[in-house]
């Protein structure tokens, strides 16, 4: 089972979380959220589906409203096909409100803002802090971006249906993913060299189409949190602990690589135990890597709450031997060793 | 006349209470040639390989090393071809291992049999980290003892006219195809239960059978010796990369006619 984040319980509980062009704004997530009530972790999700929403009445530069409706369509409909996964959405229609009010309708549109010279989108949630239920999500893309919906991509635009994608994949609770890596640019940020699931929290390059599609990594978050009928009966999860010097290693990755399909599925270690689990497999033999977070700001990963302990001083390295994930259950790993940089 | 009749029964191979009879009947001589008459005819029933008989093995086999390919763990390169970026390598190794093998052979003529068996060993897969984009040094590992059977069928066919040693030893060469069943992990609680891998096995040998003197009775009428060496292509089962993977498999063991 994967481990959701720790996030402060709030009176009125609003997350939001941004794809970020080059540099990752604040954001609370792991793979997928989650919220404290108690003395337990409940998953964020919607309880009732379809998810209804409006589009803003109004596009962006070379976009209309009916292509933002319909990039909005196609990005929903790509999730919804995700054969493991039980999720659906449904336009209700276009509206005049802002993608940034809190008025019980979920919203997605474009808001031009120049300010936010890194952020392309940004999803924000009111959540019910007692049961974890999503009551409503507003999705905003930045207008200030030169953006495109051509089905081939544009070169010098960002690829709407993509962005998208990724938006919608925090408006069903998924979180972001570290699997990814990155390089420093001069001019400050980060720029992708290569990812592996749509919810990186850094976008690929303007032109770039290939996150229209769901990743092994986006579509086992989206299945442990929706789950279709039978499929936790025929996937199963590795957990174990990430130590180094005897000490449990907080925020480590931990990525589980399947040698036969050559499937990545990645999570982190959510506590000072190291603990980890990576759920959603597919059964079979798997070779397990574990990296300190370095692709991305901490915060695009992580509470401001834990970012203080979170542990990035380590070597990479990889458990010295197979862990076979079995049908419907659970493949107990003892640990795996980090040393030092 | 007792002492002729003692020797004919020598020659023909007799039973002691053959012997008895024959010299504690009136017609000794007489008595005594009749069984062994029916020992002459029997024999040819009791001879291993001939048609309608029945054989079982019983062997131990040595399974030789294997690859079993190679995979990269891709990430999608920030390129508009999406062009893989491998993270790191990872190729697999099944190292050699000993196994145990049973099989019922159905003569259908002399020369021709259809033979089934189950073949099982418990090979150590092992896998080799390389290539890792963030320098991580490479190692080699084993990954995990898997536990692995082959059910196959052969049609064999014995080289009649490589017979040796009198005719007890029969070279045969053999070819066939079954079922590959892979069981990883282990079934104990704490680390959950076997997930299965299953493909196709086909194989074609060579080998030879070497019968001792057939029992003059019982229902086993025969013992033997039996040695193989085989080829085998494994198609699916658990493979770094979809593709065939080759073994070799030589043993020998226990054969008993019927």
């Amino acid at each position: 089972m994967r481990q959701h984040p720790i996030l402060g319980r709030r009176a009125a509980v609003i997350l939001s979380t941004v794809l970020a062009v080059g540099h990752a704004c604040p954001a609370v997530a792991y793979q997928t959220y989650g919220i404290s009530v108690g003395n337990r972790v409940v998953p964020v999700k919607w309880s009732r589906l379809p998810v209804r929403y409006f589009v803003t009445d109004r596009g962006a530069t070379g976009i209309t409203s009916a292509q933002f409706r319909d990039a909005t369509a196609r990005a929903f409909a790509t999730w919804q096909n995700v054969k493991t996964a039980s999720v659906s959405a449904e336009f209700v229609g276009f509206t005049t409100a802002n993608p940034d009010e809190e008025d019980g309708q979920t919203t997605l549109g474009f808001l031009t803002r120049p300010d936010l010279e890194r952020v392309l989108g940004s999803t924000s949630y009111v959540l019910d802090d007692t049961t974890g239920e999503i009551l409503e999500t507003d999705i905003f893309f930045n207008a200030a971006f030169q953006w495109s919906v051509a089905s081939a991509g544009e070169s010098g635009k960002f690829d709407l249906e993509s962005i998208i994608l990724h938006e919608t994949g925090h408006l069903f609770g998924l979180g972001h993913s570290a699997l990814g890596e990155t390089e420093l640019q001069s001019g400050g940020g980060r720029r992708v060299i290569a990812a592996e699931a749509v919810m990186f929290p850094i976008a690929f390059s303007a032109g770039n189409i290939s996150d229209r599609t769901p990743r092994a990594d986006d579509i086992a978050g989206l299945s442990e949190v929706y789950p279709r009928t039978g499929f936790s009966s025929g996937s199963g999860s590795v957990s174990g602990h990430v130590t180094k010097n005897g000490q449990g290693v907080l925020g480590a990755h931990v990525v589980a690589f399947n040698p036969a399909t050559g499937v990545l599925v990645g999570n982190f270690t959510v506590d000072k135990q190291g603990t980890f689990a990576i759920s959603s497999l597919t059964p079979g033999p798997y070779i397990i890597r574990v990296e300190p977070v370095d692709d991305a700001d901490l915060d695009s990963f992580f509470d401001d709450s834990v970012i203080p302990d979170v542990d990035i001083n380590f070597r990479i390295a990889y458990y010295q031997g197979f862990v076979v994930v079995p049908p419907g259950g659970g493949s107990q790993l003892a640990e795996v060793k980090v040393t030092a940089k | 006349m007792k002492s002729i009749a003692v020797c004919a029964m020598m020659v023909l191979g007799l039973s002691a209470a053959a012997q008895a009879q024959g010299t504690s009947d009136g017609g000794g001589s007489q008595a005594a040639l009749q069984p062994a008459s029916r020992a002459r005819s029997a024999a040819p029933s009791r001879q291993p390989g001939r048609a309608g008989s029945f054989e079982v093995t019983a062997s131990v086999m040595w399974f030789g090393p294997s690859s079993i390919g190679s995979s990269n763990a891709n990430l999608t390169s920030n390129d508009t071809a999406g062009t893989a970026y491998p993270l790191f390598t990872a190729s697999g190794d099944v190292r050699s291992s000993a196994g145990i093998e049973a099989r019922a052979s159905y003569n259908v003529t002399r020369r021709f049999a259809v033979e089934g068996g189950v073949t099982y060993s418990r090979p150590v897969i092992s896998f080799t980290i390389a290539n890792d984009a963030e320098g991580a040094a490479g190692f080699t590992a084993s990954g995990e003892t898997t536990s692995q059977f082959f059910f196959d069928a052969s049609l064999v066919a014995y080289l009649s006219r490589s017979g040796f040693a009198g005719g007890r030893a029969r070279p045969f060469i053999e070819a066939g195809a079954g079922h590959l069943r892979e069981l990883h992990g282990q079934s104990s609680a704490a680390s959950g239960y076997f997930t299965v891998e299953s493909g196709q096995v086909y194989h074609a040998g060579a080998g030879v059978k070497y019968f001792f003197h057939p029992r003059r009775s019982g229902i086993v009428k025969a013992f033997g010796l039996r040695f193989d060496a085989r080829f085998y292509a494994r198609n699916g089962g658990f493979t770094f990369d979809g593709r065939h993977s080759k073994t070799f498999v030589a043993g020998g063991g226990v054969v008993a006619a019927f």
